[in-house]
Order: structure tokens, then sequence, then C-alpha cells
């Protein structure tokens, strides 16, 4: 049990009776880097916003981190599909960063804080760019503040929803090269559409469509694809 | 000029002059925080819904302050309630507080005798008859929201900036949502007292605005949309006075005449940076 980062048994998940997930059952253990992939609407992102306990499951068991995943939920570091925020806020990078340091109602930033923050920033190559306003970044160097943001919190699992929608393909594989760095020392499940470029990358994708299917990388075929998306995966690539 | 000899004589200009500054205290304050969040319609629902209490004090016996003040938060609240649980139909409901707020007020002023006159200063404020007791009421307002804002300020800034994210993190959005909206209650009521209901929105909104257009921080927004306060307020007081003209009129006036220079100002400056940028990368075309 404690060896599982996720635990998500036979969970089901409906908006106003329509359902989204429908018996899905998921094990991930400690260190792996599993990519989330299927179509639009495919329930990705509610399966995501469910592990990190801001959306209840109508059935079924789910352990994050062997807790609860409202008490889990501090412990990852998650990396949201599109940022929430506006891009002409009045915010630094360094403070956009050390918003992962926050915790609960009281307290501001400490010298340790900064300290954690700004090796995240080095770890992420965004230390050069800190005092920079966010409005004046490139996707891809949003993305990886981002990504030291998640990292500030000092997770153990690495949450990420489709991080290289908006950028490059270039910039999309240095993204991916740091997730699999950042993979020898946390566990790392990343959400995307695109299962052919992912299988390069992770140990093992889990395709969603309403219900749940695992695959080893290397065991993927044409015809799982096909099956899953019903149209050859690079046309669905092309889609965008 | 006239205006400063006048100040040294008369002490309703010098409590109009003490008033504007501490309203210019609190839209600096707050206004940065409507205006970051694109919330002035709210701010404009609470201001409005005021009216409600202050018709009804008035009716019923007590201080109008007192009234705006508990119609305020009252309304603050559930605006704050439908944003967070009924977006899909948040700006009906913030029109109909709104309606609803000056209807309530405009009756129970209608059904009090002899109080019509004081409709008008609630709509277009009157700093020239601020009284000594409302000096030290804003004062006290403008130290809570102060203290609040400086100890809450991270966690004001992560509810602000990425709800999701400030759920993740422990911080309870929905507390902080709604102490932020009751924050921008009280300054509505502390800002009738000199521009007005009608005209709370310029003084709310514009000097942030100007602002956030030459500083990229929260904290130093605040800092510069106090001063810029400060001489909109104190510079409208001036002008009004010499030219014998409404006080919140001249200095809602101001403020806009002053954010649209920046506007202006910055749109041009941008433009040429833009130029600038093309005709460098036109010399490196050239030079390879």
């Amino acid at each position: 049990m404690s060896d599982l980062a996720v635990d998500i048994h036979d969970l089901s998940f409906s908006y106003d009776q329509v359902p989204v997930l429908e018996h899905v059952s998921l094990q991930i253990a400690h260190g792996e880097f599993v990519g989330l992939v299927g179509p639009n609407g495919g329930g990705k992102s509610t399966l995501i916003r469910i592990i990190l306990g801001l959306l209840q499951a109508s059935s079924g068991t789910l352990r994050v981190l062997g807790k609860h995943p409202r008490k889990a939920r501090r412990n990852i570091g998650y990396v949201p599909q599109y940022p929430a925020f506006e891009r002409d806020f009045p915010i630094s990078v360094e403070q956009l960063v050390l918003m992962g340091r926050l915790n609960g109602i009281w307290g501001g930033y400490h010298a340790h804080d900064r300290e954690i923050a700004l090796q995240a920033m080095r770890e992420t190559e965004v230390s050069a760019l800190k005092r920079r306003t966010i409005g004046t970044l490139s996707g891809g160097q949003l993305q990886r503040v981002l990504v030291a943001r998640a990292l500030a919190c000092e997770p153990r699992m690495l949450l990420l929803d489709e991080p290289t929608s908006n950028i490059d393909q270039r910039v999309e594989s240095e993204i991916f090269d740091l997730l699999k760095q950042l993979n020898q020392r946390m566990t790392v499940i990343v959400v995307s559409h695109d299962i052919a470029f992912i299988s390069a990358y992770v140990k093992r994708v889990a395709c969603l469509s309403g219900t749940l299917v695992c695959h080893e990388t290397d065991a993927i075929s044409g015809d799982d694809i096909r099956d899953l998306y019903g149209e050859d995966v690079r046309q669905v690539h092309h889609g965008h | 000029m006239e205006f400063i000899e006048a100040l040294m004589h008369y002490d309703f200009l010098q409590r109009a002059l003490i008033a504007g500054l501490l309203a210019a205290v609190g839209c600096g304050l707050i206004g940065t925080w409507v205006v970051v969040k694109r919330i002035s319609f709210v701010a404009g629902g609470i201001a409005h819904a005021v009216l409600g209490g202050m018709g009804a004090a008035l009716f019923f016996g007590f201080a109008p302050i007192a009234g705006a003040l508990v119609a305020a938060i009252v309304s603050a609240l559930l605006i704050g309630v439908i944003s967070l649980h009924w977006q899909e139909r948040e700006d009906t409901l913030i029109s109909a507080i709104w309606a609803i707020g000056m209807a309530i007020g405009i009756l129970f002023m209608a059904a009090t005798p002899g109080y019509q006159v004081d409709l008008i200063s609630y709509l277009f404020g009157n700093i020239l008859m601020v009284s000594s007791s409302h000096i030290w009421i804003m004062m006290v307002l403008d130290l809570i929201l102060a203290v609040i804002l400086f100890v809450f300020h991270r966690q004001f800034e992560i509810v602000i900036f990425d709800e999701e994210f400030a759920l993740l993190r422990g911080v309870p959005v929905t507390f902080f949502y709604l102490l932020l909206l009751c924050l921008i209650a009280v300054t509505v009521v502390l800002l009738i007292q000199v521009v007005g209901l009608i005209l709370v929105i310029a003084l709310l909104t514009l000097p942030a605005a100007i602002a956030g257009q030459f500083v990229h921080s929260l904290s130093k927004m605040m800092i510069a949309a106090t001063l810029i306060g400060v001489v909109v307020s104190t510079s409208g007081l001036a002008l009004s006075y010499e030219t014998d003209l409404p006080t919140g009129a001249i200095i809602t006036l101001i403020a806009a005449v002053f954010y649209l220079c920046a506007s202006v100002g910055m749109a041009y400056r941008n433009r040429r940076r833009k130029l600038q940028a093309v005709n460098m990368s036109g010399v490196n075309h050239d030079a390879s």
C-alpha cells in the first residue's frame, strides 16, 4: 500500500448526470513516469483534478501518497494546462515561484523559502529571468516558471496537465528532458494528447477515454491508438 | 493661490483636504486589487447597494454611515457568494443588487420627511460637509485596511492571481475572496463621503489603473496609486474651490485626464520601442 503514489480503484465521476469517468482503476508506484493520454473530453483533466482533491469522485476509492487527496495535495507539484491567471498580472517570476512556498492562512516568505525558490528556478533554468514580469515571458519560459513553482512546493510527485500544449516542438523536448531528469527523484504524471511524442519518454501510458487501459510504452501498437482515438493519431496531432 | 490662503482660515476646507487624503489611501490600497482582479463592476454593485442601507438608516433614525457600512458588508458577502457559486448568472445578479439597493434607498428616503437634499449629496458626495467624526471614522477604516492587507498580502496575492493553486497550497480561497470584497465595501463607504456614489468607481479604479501602467508589482502599485490619489484629490479640491464647481466631479475628471495622458503616453512609448526594434532588426538583416 505504502509503495503506491496513486491508488485508484473502481472510480467513477459524472458532471450533471453525464458520466465522464467510469470504473477507472490505476496504480502508480513511487518513482514512476506515467503518461496519461486520450482524446479531448476523455476525462484526463477531470482525473487530475480528482487526484488533487479539487473534484470529488462519485464512487470508488482513491489514495494519493497513501493519504486522502486533500491531505496529500500539499506534497504534489501541479502544473496546470491553461494558466488560470492573466498574463498582464503585475508579478515577477520570483514572486510567482515563491507562491509554491505558501502554506495555509498565515505567513509570508522567509530567507529559507527564497533559497528553495531560487534552487527551483536554477533547476528549470529560469533564474536569470527572476526579476522579469510574467507578461514578458515566452510560452516556453512561462512553462518552465510554472514547473519551478511546482518544484518550490518540494513535492513528492509532479502532476502536469498538457504542459506543452502552447509551445513549439523543440521546447517541448526540452521540457520533457527536464521532467525525465526530475523523475530520478520523484513520481511524475503527465497528461498529453500526443501519445506518439510522450511514448519516447514515459515508462507507461494510461489511456483514458471514459474508461482506462494501461500499456507499457514499448507495447503500443497502431491498433491500440486507433481503438482509442477512432482515427489515426497523426491526424489527431495535426488537428491543432 | 487663493486656495492655500483659504485653507489657513477655514477648517471645513482643512477637513475636506484631510478627507481627500484619507480617501486616497483607501482607494490606492484597495483600488489596486479591484483593477488587477477586474471587479470594478462588483465594486459598483456594492456602492449602489450602500444607498439602500443609508436610506434605511435615515428612516429608522440611525447614522447614515452605520447603515452604509452594514449594507456594504451584506451586499459584498452576497455578491461574493454569487460569484463563487453561480458564476454563469453573476452579471445579472450583480445588476439586480445594484438596482434593488438604489430602489430601496430612494423609497426609504422618500418616506423620511425632509431628507430629499441628502439623496443628492450621497449621489454626488460633498467633501466640504465632512465632519470631524467622519474624519476619525475614515482614519480608523484606513488603518484597518492597511493592517489586514499588510498581514495577509501574500494570501490575497495568491488568491487573486491563481485560485486553484491557492487551494492546493491550503489557502482558504473563499475566506480571502470574501474578506477582500468586505474591504472593498468599507472603502466604498469611505469614498462616498468624498466623491459620492456615482463617482466612487472612478476614484477606486483610475489611480490604480494609472499606477499599473508604470509599476509592475502589487505593493508598488498600491503605493503609486495612493500617491496619485493624493495629487488628484488635493488638486481637485483646490480647482473646485477656485472655480466654485462641484468637488467630486472635478476630482473625477482630473483622475480621468491623468489616466488618458498616461495611456496615450504609454501607447506612444510602446510604439516607438516597436519601431526601434523593427529598425534594429532591419539593420541586422542588412549586415548579414
